[in-house]
């Protein structure tokens, strides 16, 4: 079976990578900074690589494509909240307990991972539900734990005008109100 | 007081999202918006009042909610075409996930803060729908009409009317307004939430309590009667007509309304 992950990159062995960094903190009982710089600077470009990997591949359809993209960004988000509460760790005597609050959200994110590369785009019966429900659960644990971005924080990554942003929100609001027109 | 919440409204009652920027502001609401959160926030209030929705539901509304960005975002891509396509990809895909994450989680709020479930036996509700509902509904629809036809009204005529809304109008108010007047054929989740809503009626009801389908659907609450075509330009909404509604209730138990009017059932409860 074609394998979605592993026949294009690297991205299990970026968060294993990051696993084993979180790991060391907590045996170590201390984060190291410039390695968190490191292991989570690479994780975050190779993310973004990915998502934008999935927008220009062709065997994907767009609502899989959709889909894909949303459970990487999930995990980029939920990557750069830990980066940054590691780096905030030391001045707020939380070393190493971010670690080992870090360490918790790694299973879900494991989680969609895994199932993203079980998926096989030539397989048109193989579904991606799970991915968007594993997806979610990282996100709403992420959140729980203060491991998420704020909507400003989330908004900032679009580099839209504001007419194309409302032409948008307009367009899904036309669309929700024609569904609920029932 | 059993309140069973349709996707319709849970729908409704989720779609708020709302961005203020130096640059403008964008807001996403949900038509009927404002009474499905009342609604929701009434029933709170009630906490003798049993408010449920069904797994079935629940995932009626996610998908609802994934179809409607789904095709928001296949029309703006084939809109547009390069030189600029993956950057704009990007950023609508980006877009498109923060509305609707932040659209799932007030829905999965609205569950978690509001609502109960109960247990629901599948094979006894797909019983009662192939055995009673479908049956029903069989019987009942040939009987009904989505609207009251229009008048016909001969081509001499109308080329020469001037003011001829004024003449349609006397028209249509000369009509009977008779009839069972009712959307069509519930689709497959709404006969599924019926038959859902039998089954709590007979397992979870207590001492003849009322159970109640909270519903922005025509398939559950009373049917709008309009003369004309919905989507005619002269058609005349002449009252409502809730027989169908009541002939559910009558032999299953439930009744359908609009969360509006449940809002003022609420309202004079203690």
């Amino acid at each position: 079976m074609l394998n979605y992950i592993i026949m294009e990159n690297y991205l299990i062995e970026q968060i294993n990578e990051i696993n084993s960094t979180l790991d060391n903190f907590i045996s170590n009982k201390k984060i190291i900074k410039e390695e968190v710089e490191k292991v989570f600077d690479s994780s975050s470009k190779k993310i973004l690589e990915k998502q934008i990997r999935t927008l220009n591949d062709g065997r994907l359809l767009l609502e899989d494509q959709r889909i894909i993209f949303g459970a990487f960004r999930t995990i980029k988000n939920v990557t750069e909240s830990m980066h940054s509460a590691l780096l905030k760790a030391e001045e707020l005597h939380e070393n190493p307990t971010t670690a080992e609050k870090c360490k918790e959200i790694m299973p879900p994110i494991f989680a969609v991972v895994n199932e993203i590369a079980r998926y096989d785009p030539y397989d048109k019966s193989d579904r991606l539900e799970n991915v968007f429900n594993f997806s979610r659960i990282l996100r709403k644990k992420a959140k729980n734990m203060g491991f998420s971005k704020s909507i400003d924080e989330e908004l900032k990554e679009l580099r839209m005008e504001p007419e194309e942003i409302k032409e948008f929100v307009d367009k899904l609001n036309e669309t929700i109100q024609n569904r609920l027109e029932i | 007081m059993i309140v069973v919440v349709d996707s319709s409204v849970l729908i409704a009652a989720s779609i708020l999202w709302t961005y203020e920027s130096e640059s403008g502001s964008y807001r996403l609401k949900g038509k009927a918006h404002g009474e499905s959160n009342a609604l929701f926030e009434s029933l709170n209030s009630h906490k003798e009042i049993t408010c449920i929705i069904t797994k079935t539901v629940e995932i009626e509304a996610k998908s609802a909610l994934e179809d409607a960005v789904k095709s928001v975002l296949e029309y703006k891509i084939s809109k547009n075409t390069l030189p600029d396509f993956l950057l704009m990809k990007y950023n609508l895909m980006t877009l498109q996930d923060i509305v609707l994450n932040a659209s799932m989680d007030r829905l999965e709020e609205i569950i978690e803060e509001y609502s109960t479930r109960l247990p629901i036996d599948i094979c006894e509700r797909d019983e009662i729908k192939t055995g009673e509902i479908i049956p029903f509904f069989d019987e009942l629809i040939p009987k009904t009409s989505p609207f009251i036809p229009a008048p016909f009204i001969p081509r001499t005529i109308r080329g020469s009317m001037n003011g001829k809304e004024d003449i349609l109008r006397s028209m249509m108010d000369a009509l009977p307004k008779g009839g069972i007047i009712y959307k069509g054929y519930p689709e497959n989740k709404d006969l599924i939430l019926m038959a859902e809503s039998v089954y709590i009626c007979r397992n979870h009801r207590k001492n003849d309590e009322l159970v109640y389908i909270a519903s922005l659907d025509n398939n559950l609450k009373p049917n709008p009667k309009f003369i004309g075509s919905p989507v005619w330009p002269y058609r005349k909404l002449v009252g409502i007509d809730s027989t169908v509604r009541d002939m559910l209730e009558k032999k299953f138990g439930f009744r359908g309304e609009h969360p509006k009017q449940l809002l003022e059932e609420l309202s004079g409860h203690p």
